[in-house]
Formats: C-alpha cells, structure tokens, sequence
C-alpha cells in the first residue's frame, strides 16, 4: 500500500514501507539484478557519486544520468533524463516526459516494519538549466 | 480547473489501461470502441467502462455518427505540469509495488 501520495508543484512523491530492512532495501536499488526487477534492464549503475546509471525502461526510452550523492543504507540522489526513441513521432500521451531532466533522490529509514523508502522525483530542466548535455 | 475536476483527472489516468487507450487515440484520432477492442487485449465491454471514465474527466468525448460512435482526446483539460506529475507518478507506483514484491520474494524463502 502507498502511505502517502502527494504531488505537488513540479514534484512525486512516495513513501512506503517497505518489509526489509534498510541494508536489504540499498541492496534492491543499487544492485543491477536487483534493480531489474523493478525499474527496467540495467545497461550500467555505479552506486557512488559521479557514477552513472542507464535504464532501459519497459516502455522502451531510455533513463541516462549520474548518482550525485550516496549514502549506503540511508540515501541514494540521482540526476537523469528520459532519452525517449519514440518521442520524435506523433504526439502522444508520455510527451512531456521526453527529454526532461530530473533529480530522484531516495532516502531509507528504519521502522518497527522495515524500512521507510521515500522517494521524490522533481524537474529540475525548468529550474536551473545547468545546461548538461549527457553524450550519448 | 474545480478540485474535484483534477481528482477525476488522475483518478482517470491512473489506471494504466486507460493511459493505453489515451496513447492509442492520441495516436489514431477517432476511434470506437469496436476498433479498440481488436487492438488491444481486453474486451470491448471493459473499453466501454473505461471511456466511460475517461469520458467522465473530460478526457475524451464521444460523437455518434449514425451507429458509429467514436471517441476522440479533448482538447488538453491538463497543464502540461499535471502531464508530468500524473505520469511520473503512475511510473513510481508501479515501480514500487513491484521493489515491495522483489523484497517480499527475496525474504519468502527463510519465513516458508
């Protein structure tokens, strides 16, 4: 079950709990074969700041940036950018999600349950353009 | 856009079979639910409830021809902010749900 859902502004976000603890929890969003079951086939992901990450999403774009900040067992910041194959088509539904540039930052806090994973995913190409053009 | 307006809005999208059906007449333009119904695996009937809904967020009408009725995308109720937040957030739900059943599978083995 979802706890919490707000959305607001140019913001997600999530909480859940989670039933693992917070090192399992670091395990399932840092490890490739982990995180292919959940975020899409892993093509690259190096869990420390500077590394980068590259996701082949199940609706087939692509998720390329780098990890800002990582704390183990605590707190993993990314940057990416949605390289969408089928956005130079018609337009469609998911449009707005082509191109764009945003952070994503999960935090892990141990409960009586588990884990508390919260996670936020915010624009960041609207705020401050740092001009990052990712080579492909 | 009234609260209650944007609640049926993302009530409305998000729900993955109807983003589908909003793909496929942003894509296509006018189409019934007949047309639907061979293009995607679900029945005709489901498609039906599902416009219904989407038809209730005023994100598509319908216009009936003769026997034809057909549905197309309004023109966008939502801001392209709303785009963003609807989309990314049906993303992370499903992602997540599917993080609590890779840990819920991975801690199985020990409890069973």
């Amino acid at each position: 079950m979802i706890d919490v859902n707000e959305s607001a502004g140019e913001r997600v976000r999530r909480e859940m709990v989670l039933p693992a603890s917070p090192v399992d929890v670091w395990e399932a969003v840092t490890t490739p074969t982990l995180v292919g079951a959940w975020l899409g086939d892993v093509i690259e992901l190096d869990p420390r700041p500077g590394g980068r990450v590259t996701v082949r999403a199940s609706d087939g774009s692509t998720l390329r940036g780098r990890v800002e900040a990582a704390e183990p067992g605590r707190r993993l910041a990314l940057r990416w950018r949605r390289v969408d194959p089928l956005s130079s088509g018609s337009p469609r539904v998911g449009a707005p999600l082509a191109g764009a540039a945003t952070k994503v930052v999960f935090e892990l806090e141990p409960t009586d349950a588990g884990t508390l994973l919260t996670v936020t995913e915010e624009r960041v190409d609207l705020v401050a353009s740092v001009g990052t053009k990712e080579a492909s | 856009m009234p609260p209650g307006d944007v609640d049926a809005v993302f009530f409305a999208l998000s729900d993955p079979t109807r983003r589908d059906l909003m793909r496929h007449l942003s894509e296509e333009g006018p189409t019934t639910a007949s047309e639907l119904a061979e293009r995607l695996p679900i029945t005709r009937q489901a498609i039906a409830k599902h416009l219904a809904a989407l038809e209730g967020a005023g994100l598509v009408a319908s216009r009936t021809d003769g026997r034809r009725r057909s549905y197309r995308i309004t023109p966008r109720p939502l801001t392209e902010a709303m785009d963003w937040m609807v989309l990314v957030g049906a993303e992370w739900d499903e992602r997540l749900d599917a993080l609590r059943g890779l840990l819920e599978r991975r801690r199985r083995p020990s409890d069973a």
